[in-house]
């Protein structure tokens, strides 16, 4: 008898920690991606998280306490950023109803990045260029993707503009 | 610098060699990010920055690393060659910067550390023949203005049309005092310059050397198209501006209906196909592709209108030719692509031929929206049922109990 009524206990603490970890999980929505002060060069990250299938708002802002977050509403669990993001550090969560998650922060750089091949260079980062080069006079800026010709004796610098 | 007249002589004589540089074929590639470090301005403020050289294209290389422009003398770095081989995808470069007990000048200073790509192998003071590539991360420190001044940026999270366009209005003060009450102004223009709205912030205050947001939101009840906002910002009595352009929607021309008029089988086929430009701007060079398909898959024709330029929210016509000479009766598959501003929006048309009429019906968009299921939560899809046979097992139980008891 007294064997059964432990057992009965156990069972009913286990039902308790299980019903406590069910709930946790209904009003948690778990982040998947970025991690939590990722740093990234993509403008236009992708944000993701797991939980129900459903409607949720992602809320990001560059002040830790989202006094003026810019907001999406999404059907899904996943949101790539529709313009491209300042460079800077942000802060993101996500909600359903009653459920949120975490706060993450997720840092953008600038990426100055130039290839050369004989006598053109182009800009392969995320950040428009100035370039210095002899045959260029004043201030010359390459977008990104953009790319510009150039002595292939040319000494060439690029920074960001 | 620690070893800055060192890295100053190198520099010099890897500048002299490029001056003097005989042939080199340059392939290179090497960047940095981050491109910028910002710092506000602290008598003697002490700190170290690492930034990251990215070996771009994978290949053997030695970064030389050297600072250079006006704050160069308070930067150190422990070493001045990176080396790079094929492996490396990049690695992290650490200086240090100590900024003197004062800088009277108000703005922004500068130093450039700049890292140039040399062939492996290479080293200080070796004498190599070659023309450089170099990209530079860039340390701004920011020495605020006296009283009252601030800086502005504006993002715009845009929205389509009948949706919420938010405004943010971003509030740098690099002043010495704080602020005590800003707020914008921004009006929207369309795209003639004429004034649809304008928009009022809330007041908020922003202390010296820190950032503030206005958050001003919109509903866009307007067409489709390119708008342009200008944010009026006010300080303490101080005025500044601040502008962008904008889209609402997306930029898009809607096929209306397709017609053939006058048709004998055998000759040509004449397509009036009709469009409407979505966009508040001129759409230049639209044209039409025909391709016509039997019913077994097979291609039998491929032809295309001449480009038209449709003004703002204007229809337009695009006449194509189908020369029908040995075309069978019956029905025909048509895919017909629209080019315009550098893209393309298909339709599938049916096409019922006929001796002396060609009739379409425009299917409609093809493409499938598919919706990923998400996964439950961790553990959710195990812990529902689980929880469930545990509470039936304790129901059972219970029964149990009491059935003992009597």
């Amino acid at each position: 008898m007294n064997r059964a009524k432990m057992s009965f206990a156990a069972v009913n603490l286990l039902v308790i920690g299980l019903l406590s970890v069910l709930l946790v999980n209904l009003i948690t929505v778990p982040l998947t991606y970025p991690k939590h002060k990722d740093y990234t060069t993509e403008r236009q990250p992708e944000f993701a998280w797991g939980g129900m299938q459903g409607e949720y708002v992602l809320f990001i802002d560059d002040d830790q306490k989202f006094k003026t977050p810019a907001t999406a509403e999404v059907s899904g669990n996943s949101y790539k950023m529709a313009n491209a993001l300042d460079f800077g550090t942000y802060y993101w969560k996500v909600q359903s109803g009653l459920a949120s998650s975490e706060v993450r922060k997720l840092t953008i750089g600038s990426s100055v990045i130039l290839s050369r091949s004989g006598n053109e260079v182009k800009n392969d980062g995320n950040a428009e260029l100035s370039i210095h080069a002899p045959s260029i006079t004043g201030a010359f800026v390459l977008g990104i993707n953009e790319s510009v010709e150039i002595g292939e004796r040319e000494n060439v610098t690029a920074e960001q503009a | 610098m620690s070893r800055q007249s060192r890295l100053n002589g190198l520099a010099l004589m890897l500048a002299l060699l490029a001056m003097f540089s005989a042939a080199a074929v340059n392939a290179a590639a090497i960047g940095v990010t981050p491109g910028r470090t910002t710092v506000d301005f602290e008598p003697n403020l002490e700190k170290s920055v690492t930034f990251t050289i990215i070996n771009n294209d994978h290949k053997s290389f030695n970064a030389f690393v050297y600072a250079e422009d006006e704050l160069k003398d308070y930067i150190t770095a422990e070493k001045t060659i990176v080396e790079f081989r094929e492996t490396d995808d990049s690695k992290p470069f650490t200086y240090k910067f100590k900024l003197p007990e004062k800088m009277e000048k108000p703005g922004d200073h500068w130093a450039k550390i700049v890292v140039m790509e040399m062939p492996a192998g290479a080293s200080e003071g070796e004498q190599v023949v070659m023309a450089t590539t170099a990209v530079v991360h860039q340390l701004k420190v920011r020495v605020p203005y006296p009283g009252k001044y601030a800086e502005f940026d504006m993002v715009v999270q845009e929205a389509g049309p009948g949706a919420t366009a938010t405004f943010f209005v971003k509030i740098f003060n690099l002043g010495t005092e704080d602020i005590y009450k800003a707020f914008a102004t921004v009006d929207i223009l369309g795209p003639t310059n004429e004034k649809i709205a304008t928009l009022e912030s809330e007041e908020i205050a922003i202390e010296s050397k820190k950032g503030g947001e206005l958050v001003i939101p919109w509903k866009a009840d307007v067409n489709p198209g390119t708008y342009h906002a200008v944010a009026t910002v006010n300080y303490d009595g101080k005025v500044g501006s601040v502008e962008k352009n904008f889209g609402v929607g997306a930029l898009r021309l809607e096929l209306l209906d397709v017609k053939v008029r006058n048709f004998a089988l055998g000759g040509i086929a004449k397509f009036e196909i009709s469009v409407e430009n979505k966009w508040n701007q001129r759409v230049d060079g639209v044209y039409a592709e025909v391709v016509m398909s039997n019913e077994k898959g097979d291609q039998v024709a491929s032809f295309k209108s001449a480009s038209v330029d449709i003004d703002p929210l204007q229809r337009s016509a695009l006449y194509a030719y189908w020369d029908t000479q040995g075309v069978a009766k019956g029905t025909y598959d048509a895919k017909l692509i629209l080019h315009y501003a550098g893209k393309t929006t298909e339709k599938l048309l049916k096409t019922y031929v006929s001796l002396e009429s060609i009739e379409t019906e425009i299917v409609g968009v093809t493409a499938k929206v598919i919706t990923a299921r998400g996964a439950a939560g961790p553990g959710a899809d195990v812990l529902v049922p689980l929880v469930l046979i545990l509470v039936f097992i304790n129901v059972g139980w219970f029964f149990y109990f009491r059935r003992k008891k009597k």
